[in-house]
C-alpha cells in the first residue's frame, strides 16, 4: 500500500513540475530577453517588459503588429549601434533629411509582411509551411511601396518596382495575364492578387522555368530569364500586386490619391502605316498604352535578312505572302479560331488602324532568298519550325515545345509513305495547325524538289520503310477477325468504343488532352475535335482507318489491329465524323 | 440570597442547560465539521470503508468491494481509465480554449480568417495558450489511440461476452463518437492541414452510399467553408461532448451492473496482489471471527449468489482508488511533459485554391485513405463498412454461432489470449495490425501524389502557390 502512495506522490510531483515548467515557458519569452538586452545596452534601469502592439487602422479593421516587441529600437535613433533585432531601422527614402515614414504609426508588417501577431522569430517571420506572406527582406521590400503609393517614376527608393512595372508591359506579360486595372489577358493565370497569393521564390521560379510549379504550364521560357535583374524587377512588381492594398482603402496609414496605371486610349489615332505597325510589333514607345509586343514571341527578317525578335512562335517573314491579309487579321484578333490549340493570346483591343498598321508592316517584309535550291528553300522556309536536321526541332521548338500540334519530325523513315500527302501539305498548308500554305511562294516544281530532297535525306539511300496499302473496308465486307459482315458504321457504337480504348490519351472530349497526354513523348495525341484539321481534304476515312489499325509510326499511337475489329474502327471513324460536323463533302477514296 | 431563587423549576430548557456541557475540543469540532461534509467516520473499519464509497457522489459508481484481479495493472492496462481521464483533460482545456476561439472565417485586414487569427493569438500573446492548445491537441490524438487500444484489450480478454454484449456495442459507439470529436476538432484551427485533412475526409465519405447526404449535413455547403466550420464547432463543443458524457456514464454504469471487470469463474491459479497490500480493515464486529461486513445483493431465484469468490474481494478504498488516481496523475503528467516538449503544429491559413500535396486526412483515417488510394469503393466503403459492422456486432455474431451450433460457453472471460479463443483473437490482432500498418504507411511512406517515399526523405515540398 505504501508503495502505491509513494508512486502517487512521485507522479504528483512530476505533474506539478511539468505544469510549473509550462508556466515558466510561457513567462520566459524571446521578446522579454530582447527587451532586457535592449534596455541594459541603452543603460535604462526602469522599464517594463511588455508586448508592444501596434494596431494599424485599416478599413477592414485593425492590422495587428507586435513586431516591435523584439524589434524594440526601430524608431529610436539612439539604437543605431545595436545588433539585430534591436537596431534602428535604416532610412527608407534615400536622400531625405527626415524620413516621412513614421514607424511608430506604420509598424513593420505594412512593408515587411510576415505574421504580425507572432512573438517568436519563426512564427513572426512566417517561416513555416504554407504561410502566405513570409518576411520580405532586401530589395523585395520595394514591392510593398504600392501598398500606399502610386507607382510613379519619381517614387524614390522604388526603382526596381518601377522597372518591373515597365517590364510587365514591355515583355508583353499583359497579353496573357490579367491584372485588374492594367491588362485583360486571359491565356494565363490572373495575377491581380499575385502578391498575396504567391511567395517570392514561387514567382521567380515560375518566370525562370514556367513548368517548375505548374507541370502542364504552356508559358514560354523567354530568353531574358537569364538576366537576373530583369527577373528580379518583374518578381518585385508581381509581388506588389494585391487585391486589397492599403492604398485603395479609405483609411490608410499614409495619405495617397488615385490607383492603378492610367491606360491611354489610341482610338483617336487613325493613321495607318508600316512604321506604326513596326512600333506596335516591337512595343516601342508605347508608354502606358498597352497594345503590342509581338516581338516577345515572334521573329522576322528585315529586308537585309537579319533575324529580329524571339524564337517562341513562328517566324513571320513570309506570313503575309503565304497567308494573306484576311487570315492574319483574323489570327491577331482571335488566334484560336484558326488553330484551336495555339497558346497565342487574343488581341481584341487593337483598333482597326492599329491592325491595318500591323498588316502594313507585315506586307513590308519583302526579304526572300535568291538561290532557290531545295536545300536553301528548306532552310529558309521550313527549318525554323522543322529544324535543320528535319527532326521537328527548329529554332522555335527547341527550348519551348509550344506549337500544338508540333511540326512534323521527318526523321522517321515512314514519312516516305506520306510522300503524296507531303506535296499537298506544303502547297495547301495544314488547316488547324501552324503550317501555312506555301503555294504563293513555292512553285509546284520547287515543292516537288523539296519533297524529294526530304526523302533523300531521310532514307539516306537505304530502302525506305513503307506501310501496307490496306484498303478501307466497305459495308458488306467480312470482318477478318470476327467473320461477321460489316454493318453500316454507327456513331453511338463508335462512342462506346472510343470511350473504352481512346480516352486515356485523346481524352473524354477527344481533345487530345487525355490523362496520359502530358506524360507522352512528343508529338502529343491528336486533338480530334480540331475542326479545321479534321475537316480538311487530306484527313480521309482511309487515313483514319490506317492510323487506328496500324498505329502512327514515330508517335505514341499504337496499332489497334488486335484490339479493335474493323467494325469497331469504322464505328469510331463515324463517331469522329459526328464530332466534326462540317465534314468534307466527298471523302477522297 | 433567598433559597427560592436558587431553586428552579424543571423544564426541558433548564434540563438541557443543566446537563454538563462538554469541554470545547478543537479536534471534536473539526470532526463535527467533517461529518457535515462527509457521511462517514474516519477509521479503518469495514463499515467506514464501505461508506466512503457508497455515500460519496464521486465514488459511488465504484463497488464497495472489488475482486483482487481488478487491482492488477495487467488486467486492463488502465486503458479505459486513461481514455476517461484524457476526456477530462480535453473538457477542461477545451473550455479554456473556448474562451478565446471564434468559429468564423471572416477575413481581417491581414487577409487572415478570424478562426486562424485566434490560433495565432493563442500561440503568441495569450498566456499559457500554446501549452493549453498543445495539451488539447495531444490529448485528442492520445484519446483516439487509447480508445482503440482499449477496444483491443476488451476483445483480447473476452470481456465482451455475456452479460456484457451490449456494453461492447456502447463502447463501439463511444469509439465512433471519439473519432467524430477528434475529426470535428481537426477543422477548427482553419489552417492548411485542417482544411485539407477535412476536405479529404469528407471526399472519402462521398464514396459511401448515403455519404453525400451525411457530407452535406455535416458541411452545410458543397465545399468545406464557413458553414462547415460553424457546424463542426457546434458539434465539437456542444453536441458530441454531451453525447459522449452520457455514453460514458452508461458504459461505466453497465460495467458496474454487469459485475465489474470480466473475470474467469475461478481465479485460483492466478497470482494476486497479497492481501496485506490491499489495506488493513479493522474488524469491529461483535463476533470477531465472523465477517464484519458483507454486501447483500438481491438476486433472482432462491439461491444465494455463489459465483463470487468472496475471499478474493477486497475493499475498494483505498487500494483501487489510489491506483486509479495513479493512472490519472500519470496520464496528466505524461500529457504535460509531451505538451512542453512538442508544440502542436500550425500551418498557413486554409486556402481552398492551393491544395497541399499530399493532402492527408488525420492519422486515424490514413489507413482508410491508403485503402481508398487502391480502390475507392472497396477500400473506402466495402472493407471499412464490413469491418465496422463486424466489430460492432461481434458479440451477437458469436452468440448466434454458438446458439446455431449448440456450442456451450467456452469460457476465457477476463483472461488474456485465452487458448479456446485463439481464432478470434488472431483475427482481431490481424485487423489491428493491418490497420496500424496501413496508417504507418499512410503517415510516413506517402509523399506528393501519394507516391511511395522513404520516411523523413528530404522531399522538396511544393507549397502550392506559396
Amino acid at each position: 500500500m505504501l508503495k502505491d502512495y509513494r508512486i502517487l506522490a512521485a507522479l504528483f510531483a512530476l505533474a506539478a513540475l511539468a505544469v510549473g515548467l509550462s508556466v515558466l515557458k510561457s513567462v520566459r519569452t524571446e521578446y522579454a530577453a530582447f527587451q532586457k538586452a535592449y534596455y541594459s545596452q541603452l543603460g535604462v534601469d526602469d522599464y517594463d517588459v511588455k508586448v508592444n502592439q501596434l494596431n494599424v487602422q485599416t478599413a477592414d479593421g485593425m492590422q495587428i503588429d507586435r513586431c516591435m516587441s523584439c524589434h524594440i529600437g526601430v524608431a529610436n535613433a539612439d539604437a543605431a549601434g545595436l545588433d539585430l533585432p534591436l537596431r534602428t531601422h535604416p532610412r527608407i527614402v534615400p536622400g531625405l533629411e527626415t524620413d516621412p515614414h513614421d514607424l511608430t504609426q506604420l509598424g513593420c508588417t505594412v512593408c515587411h509582411d510576415g505574421n504580425g501577431r507572432g512573438l517568436t522569430q519563426r512564427d513572426a517571420h512566417g517561416q513555416y509551411l504554407h504561410w502566405t506572406l513570409p518576411l520580405k527582406t532586401g530589395t523585395i521590400v520595394q514591392s510593398s511601396c504600392s501598398q500606399c503609393h502610386l507607382i510613379e517614376d519619381d517614387l524614390a527608393g522604388a526603382e526596381l518596382l518601377i522597372q518591373g512595372q515597365a517590364l510587365f508591359i514591355e515583355k508583353a506579360c499583359w497579353a496573357c495575364h490579367m491584372v485588374d486595372g492594367v491588362s485583360m489577358g486571359s491565356k494565363g493565370p490572373n495575377l491581380t492578387n499575385a502578391g498575396q497569393q504567391f511567395q517570392v521564390d514561387y514567382l521567380r521560379a515560375s518566370i525562370v522555368e514556367p513548368t517548375a510549379n505548374i507541370h502542364s504550364s504552356q508559358m514560354p521560357k523567354f530568353d531574358w530569364v537569364e538576366e537576373a535583374e530583369t527577373v528580379e524587377a518583374l518578381v518585385i512588381y508581381l509581388k506588389s500586386l494585391r487585391k486589397k492594398s492599403l492604398r485603395s482603402l479609405a483609411k490608410g496609414p499614409v495619405e495617397f490619391a488615385g490607383a492603378g496605371i492610367a491606360i491611354g486610349s489610341t482610338a483617336s489615332d487613325t493613321s495607318v502605316s508600316a512604321e506604326r505597325g513596326k512600333t506596335i510589333f516591337h512595343a516601342q514607345d508605347v508608354g502606358s498604352v498597352i497594345r503590342g509586343g509581338c516581338v516577345n514571341c515572334h521573329s522576322y527578317r528585315d529586308n537585309q535578312g537579319t533575324l529580329l525578335g524571339n524564337s517562341i512562335a513562328p517566324e513571320l517573314t513570309y506570313a503575309y505572302r503565304a497567308r494573306g491579309a484576311a487570315y492574319l487579321r483574323q489570327h491577331i484578333v482571335d488566334p484560336t479560331a484558326d488553330v484551336i490549340d495555339t497558346i497565342m493570346p487574343k488581341f481584341p483591343d487593337l483598333t482597326d488602324a492599329e491592325l491595318d498598321s500591323l498588316l502594313a508592316f507585315f506586307r513590308s517584309m519583302t526579304f526572300d532568298i535568291t538561290e532557290r535550291s531545295p536545300e536553301k528553300l528548306y532552310s529558309a522556309y521550313c527549318a525554323s519550325c522543322h529544324g535543320d536536321d528535319m527532326d521537328g526541332k527548329g529554332r522555335i521548338n527547341q527550348s519551348n515545345q509550344l506549337l500544338d500540334p508540333l511540326p512534323r519530325n521527318f526523321r522517321h523513315q515512314f514519312v516516305v509513305s506520306y510522300s503524296e500527302r507531303l506535296q499537298a501539305s506544303i502547297q495547301e498548308g495544314i488547316a488547324g495547325t501552324a503550317m501555312p500554305p506555301w503555294e504563293k511562294l513555292l512553285s509546284t516544281a520547287e515543292t516537288e524538289q523539296i519533297v524529294n530532297y526530304l526523302l533523300r535525306v531521310v532514307t539516306q539511300g537505304k530502302a525506305p520503310f513503307t506501310r501496307p496499302d490496306i484498303p478501307l473496308p466497305q459495308v458488306g465486307d467480312v470482318d477478318e477477325r470476327t467473320d461477321a459482315v460489316l454493318e453500316a458504321p454507327d456513331a453511338e457504337r463508335g462512342k462506346t468504343v472510343f470511350l473504352g480504348h481512346c480516352t486515356g490519351c485523346h481524352g473524354k472530349l477527344a481533345s487530345g488532352k487525355g490523362i496520359n497526354a502530358y506524360d507522352l513523348v512528343h508529338p502529343l495525341p491528336r486533338n480530334l475535335i480540331n475542326n479545321k484539321f479534321m475537316s480538311q481534304s487530306g484527313v480521309t476515312d482511309l487515313r483514319l482507318y490506317r492510323s487506328i489499325k496500324m498505329g502512327v509510326p514515330g508517335t505514341s499511337m499504337p496499332p489497334f489491329d488486335r484490339t479493335l475489329t474493323d467494325q469497331g474502327i469504322l464505328d469510331v471513324i463515324a463517331f469522329l465524323q459526328s464530332l466534326n460536323p462540317d465534314q468534307k463533302e466527298t471523302p477522297a477514296q | 440570597m433567598p433559597p427560592s431563587e436558587n431553586k428552579r423549576e424543571w423544564t426541558p430548557q433548564t434540563a438541557r442547560t443543566e446537563e454538563k456541557a462538554p469541554r470545547f475540543s478543537p479536534k471534536a469540532f473539526v470532526y463535527e465539521c467533517w461529518r457535515t461534509l462527509m457521511r462517514h467516520r474516519i477509521d479503518n473499519t469495514g463499515l467506514t470503508k464501505s461508506k466512503i464509497i457508497f455515500s460519496n457522489f464521486f465514488f459511488h459508481i465504484q463497488p464497495v468491494k472489488v475482486h483482487r484481479r481488478s487491482l492488477k495493472l495487467a488486467t486492463t492496462c488502465g486503458l479505459g481509465l486513461i481514455s476517461l481521464y484524457l476526456f477530462f483533460i480535453l473538457v477542461v482545456t477545451g473550455i479554456l480554449i473556448m474562451f478565446h476561439y471564434v468559429p468564423s472565417i471572416n477575413e481581417g485586414p491581414d487577409g487572415l480568417p478570424e478562426a486562424y487569427r485566434r490560433m495565432l493569438n493563442l500561440r503568441s500573446n495569450i498566456f499559457w495558450g500554446t501549452f493549453i492548445r498543445n495539451l488539447h491537441r495531444w490529448s485528442a490524438h492520445g484519446m483516439v489511440a487509447v480508445v482503440f487500444l482499449h477496444m483491443l484489450r476488451v476483445f483480447l480478454t473476452g470481456a465482451y461476452k455475456e452479460p456484457r454484449q451490449f456494453n461492447w456495442v456502447i463502447g463501439c459507439a463511444l469509439a465512433g463518437l471519439t473519432l467524430l470529436l477528434s475529426y470535428t476538432g481537426y477543422l477548427l484551427p482553419w489552417d492548411q492541414l485542417a482544411y485539407w485533412g477535412v476536405k479529404v475526409g469528407t471526399e472519402i465519405a462521398r464514396i459511401a452510399p448515403g455519404g453525400a447526404l451525411i457530407r452535406a449535413l455535416l458541411l452545410g455547403d458543397n465545399e468545406v467553408g464557413g458553414e462547415a466550420l460553424l457546424r463542426f464547432y457546434v458539434l465539437h463543443v456542444g453536441l458530441l461532448p454531451l453525447l459522449l458524457s452520457v455514453g460514458i456514464g452508461l458504459h461505466l454504469w453497465r460495467v458496474r451492473k454487469d459485475g465489474g471487470l470480466a473475470r474467469p469463474l475461478c481465479s485460483a491459479g492466478e497470482k494476486q496482489i497479497p492481501l496485506a497490500e490491499c489495506g488493513f480493515a479493522k474488524n469491529n464486529s461483535v463476533y470477531k471471527d465472523a465477517r464484519s461486513y458483507q454486501l447483500v445483493e438481491v438476486v433472482k431465484g432462491i439461491e444465494p449468489k455463489v459465483d463470487e469468490e468472496v475471499d478474493q474481494m477486497v475493499f475498494t478504498w483505498p487500494k483501487l482508488i489510489v491506483r486509479e488516481l495513479i493512472v490519472f496523475v500519470f496520464t496528466l503528467a505524461l500529457m504535460c511533459v509531451i505538451s512542453i516538449c512538442f508544440d502542436a503544429g500550425l500551418e498557413g491559413p486554409a486556402n481552398p485554391a492551393i491544395p497541399t500535396n499530399p493532402a492527408k486526412a488525420p492519422w486515424y483515417f490514413l489507413g482508410l485513405q491508403e485503402m481508398v488510394s487502391y480502390n475507392a469503393f472497396i477500400g473506402g466503403v466495402a472493407i471499412p463498412g464490413l469491418l465496422a459492422g463486424l466489430v460492432l456486432l461481434y458479440p451477437y455474431i458469436e452468440m448466434l454461432v454458438e446458439r446455431l451450433f449448440g456450442i456451450k460457453d467456452r469460457g476465457g472471460q477476463g483472461v488474456w489470449f485465452a487458448k479456446q479463443r485463439w481464432l478470434e483473437n488472431l483475427l482481431m490482432i490481424s485487423i489491428f495490425a493491418i490497420m496500424g500498418l496501413l496508417i504507418i504507411i499512410g503517415t510516413y511512406f506517402r509523399g506528393p501524389n501519394w507516391e511511395f517515399v522513404t520516411p523523413f526523405q528530404q522531399t522538396e515540398i511544393h507549397q502550392g502557390g506559396h
